[in-house]
């Protein structure tokens, strides 16, 4: 599937009616104050309740993480999921607003071939421990990032590897040999 | 002895680190510790050790194989990965399962997290040295593990889930038998909670040791008891409810426990007293069961969707973001398991504390770890090194503490 289709497809906005009238109510200022930072087509209320998912751009996303905790009091993090869209990688950073118990995910895109965007930790430390993961595993790079270190990888695994994406060849046969219960090759004890 | 020259002495810098392995015992993890004196002035955590791919694995499984799957990722807690991972496929589906499903999801919930909490306690009070109730509670946490056993099948896997509503049914015949295992284990855990706040064996280790100020946790992501021992107030089943807590919630006799001490003494009342409540849960879950079919048919195939499904854990909130793509396997899934969440404030925490309380510190928090069993002491001076299993730690740390009483009086 072409990441175009996933993208217009799996996203399932909600009707504006009473059952979702804060999270439109949130969305509503979002876009009225921020409006320019979005990508405006991607932001929506999804179907399930209390869930709203924005797409920001990526030079803009710190001051937007700025503006949510200024005037939105978001201070519950959540976590950081990467994902993988063929042409583009994309990292969604899930908070929540406690006080109106609303889920929010803000989401940046990012190109595959220079996948960087800048690092929120220092706004958000919460964010440290993910914020190395999604590098590790996506390859995508949260630049400025206070200390970048491998956190869930071994040390002894090759650059430029990155097992989540969606092109990872399994070129060591890893794959194949987790589903086994067999013992290992020697070499490896 | 009579020297009026002023002396000033520097406690020398020594790097403990705790961990990372142990074959017998699963959840690596390392803590660095810098300490001057008896003082931890600096911690690293290293995380990581245990990394096993199941996201990557789960991406090629289908979803009925990653209910299984992913309920090994722990195993104290798996009804929760079990049990979440189930309502975000329906929650992706769309599709409404049956209130006595509902129900029974829950009640498994419920029970889970009193075994959990039972056995923190358990650890707790064997991290501090009082090893009598430690015995205490775990032998009372049998009667919940055989409450499990009897709706389940089993003792720790439990696997009740599966798309569209549970596997098996609560027999009429067995409710009497659960509601008498609930006021014994109310019984009891009336006393631990008196054991708790009143015995001063257990109150004088705990009390003002691993302060996390309530902005800190706010800042740094901090979930479950962690969090509501800190006064902040993030409880999945109260601001997100699903399943059988949204109608719990709105009869309002169950409120968020919180407490504001900041230390290991507010984590520790928190999870007693949630474990009160959670029995008076599982007593109204019982009582109120609607009848009913416990699962409804889903088609294997998910329409694409993208969902967060949030569930309140016994050790904090556990979110599954899952992306689904019109077949039958997921797109995308990620796992956040609370324990992840609160490393980040865990160096905050050990910070300004003494080593002695550093085994009390790491458990409050009852991480899914095993990992200080082993400790390598280098003294700086003199290059020696020194391996100390967990076990000397703690009796060494006992012997200080009897050595060091804590008296502000």
């Amino acid at each position: 599937m072409s990441s175009v289709e996933a993208e217009t497809t799996e996203r399932r906005p909600a009707p504006r009616d009473d059952t979702h009238k804060t999270e439109y109510e949130i969305l509503d200022r979002i876009i009225a104050d921020m409006g320019d930072a979005l990508v405006v087509d991607e932001c929506y209320v999804h179907v399930q309740p209390r869930r709203v998912f924005v797409r920001v751009h990526p030079d803009r996303l710190r001051e937007f993480i700025q503006y949510m905790q200024r005037e939105h009091d978001m201070w519950q993090f959540g976590t950081l999921s990467g994902r993988d869209l063929g042409e583009e990688l994309q990292a969604n950073y899930h908070f929540f607003l406690n006080s109106q118990r609303v889920a929010i995910t803000i989401r940046v895109n990012v190109p595959r071939d220079r996948p960087e965007y800048p690092s929120i930790t220092d706004l958000v430390p919460g964010a440290e421990f993910v914020e190395n993961e999604i590098r590790e595993l996506f390859g995508i790079v949260p630049v400025g990032h206070p200390n970048p270190r491998r956190c869930e990888l071994p040390e002894n695994w090759p650059r430029g590897e990155y097992p989540l994406r969606k092109d990872w060849s399994d070129p060591r046969g890893l794959m194949e040999r987790s589903k086994t219960t067999g013992p290992k090759p020697r070499e490896e004890m | 002895m009579t020297s009026t020259e002023k002396r000033v002495v520097i406690p020398p810098r020594v790097s403990i680190p705790i961990g990372p392995q142990h074959p017998a015992l699963k959840e690596p993890g390392m803590f660095k510790l810098t300490i001057e004196g008896e003082y931890i002035v600096d911690a690293e955590v290293n995380i990581g050790y245990n990394h096993r791919g199941v996201e990557k694995l789960a991406e090629s499984n289908t979803h009925i194989q990653n209910l299984y799957l992913l309920a090994r990722i722990c195993g104290i807690c798996s009804a929760t990965h079990n049990g979440n991972y189930a309502q975000a496929v329906e929650f992706a589906a769309e599709v409404e399962i049956p209130e006595r499903a509902k129900y029974i999801r829950t009640l498994i919930w419920e029970l889970d997290r009193i075994h959990s909490h039972i056995l923190w306690l358990g650890v707790a009070f064997h991290e501090v040295g009082f090893d009598t109730a430690f015995m205490y509670t775990w032998r009372d946490r049998e009667v919940v593990m055989d409450m499990l056993e009897s709706i389940s099948g089993n003792r720790v896997h439990h696997d009740m889930n599966t798309v569209g509503g549970v596997r098996r049914n609560v027999p009429d015949e067995l409710v009497p038998r659960l509601l008498r295992g609930l006021d014994r284990l109310e019984e009891r855990m009336k006393y631990y909670r008196d054991v708790v706040i009143y015995e001063k064996t257990f109150w004088d280790r705990v009390a003002g040791v691993g302060i996390l100020e309530t902005d800190v946790a706010k800042r740094t992501g901090a979930v479950g008891p962690t969090a509501r021992g800190s006064n902040v107030p993030v409880d999945v089943r109260f601001n997100d409810p699903t399943q059988a807590y949204i109608p719990m919630m709105d009869t309002g006799d169950f409120e968020m426990v919180l407490s504001d001490r900041c230390d290991v003494a507010g984590r520790s009342v928190v999870r007693v007293v949630e474990t009160l409540q959670a029995i008076d849960m599982c007593r109204w879950l019982l009582q109120n069961m609607p009848d009913g079919p416990i699962r409804e048919r889903v088609r294997p195939r998910i329409q694409p969707n993208e969902v967060l499904a949030r569930h309140e854990a016994p050790r904090g909130e556990l979110i599954h973001y899952l992306v689904t793509n019109g077949t039958d396997k997921p797109e995308r899934i990620k796992v956040r398991a609370p324990t992840h969440a609160n490393w980040v404030s865990m160096a905050h925490t050990l910070r300004g504390n003494y080593l002695a309380d550093a085994p009390i510190i790491l458990a409050a928090i009852d991480p899914c770890y095993s990992c200080t069993d082993r400790v390598v002491i280098v003294d700086a001076e003199d290059d020696t090194m020194e391996l100390v299993p967990l076990d000397v730690m703690r009796v060494r740390a006992n012997k200080w503490y009897k050595m060091h009483p804590r008296r502000e009086e």
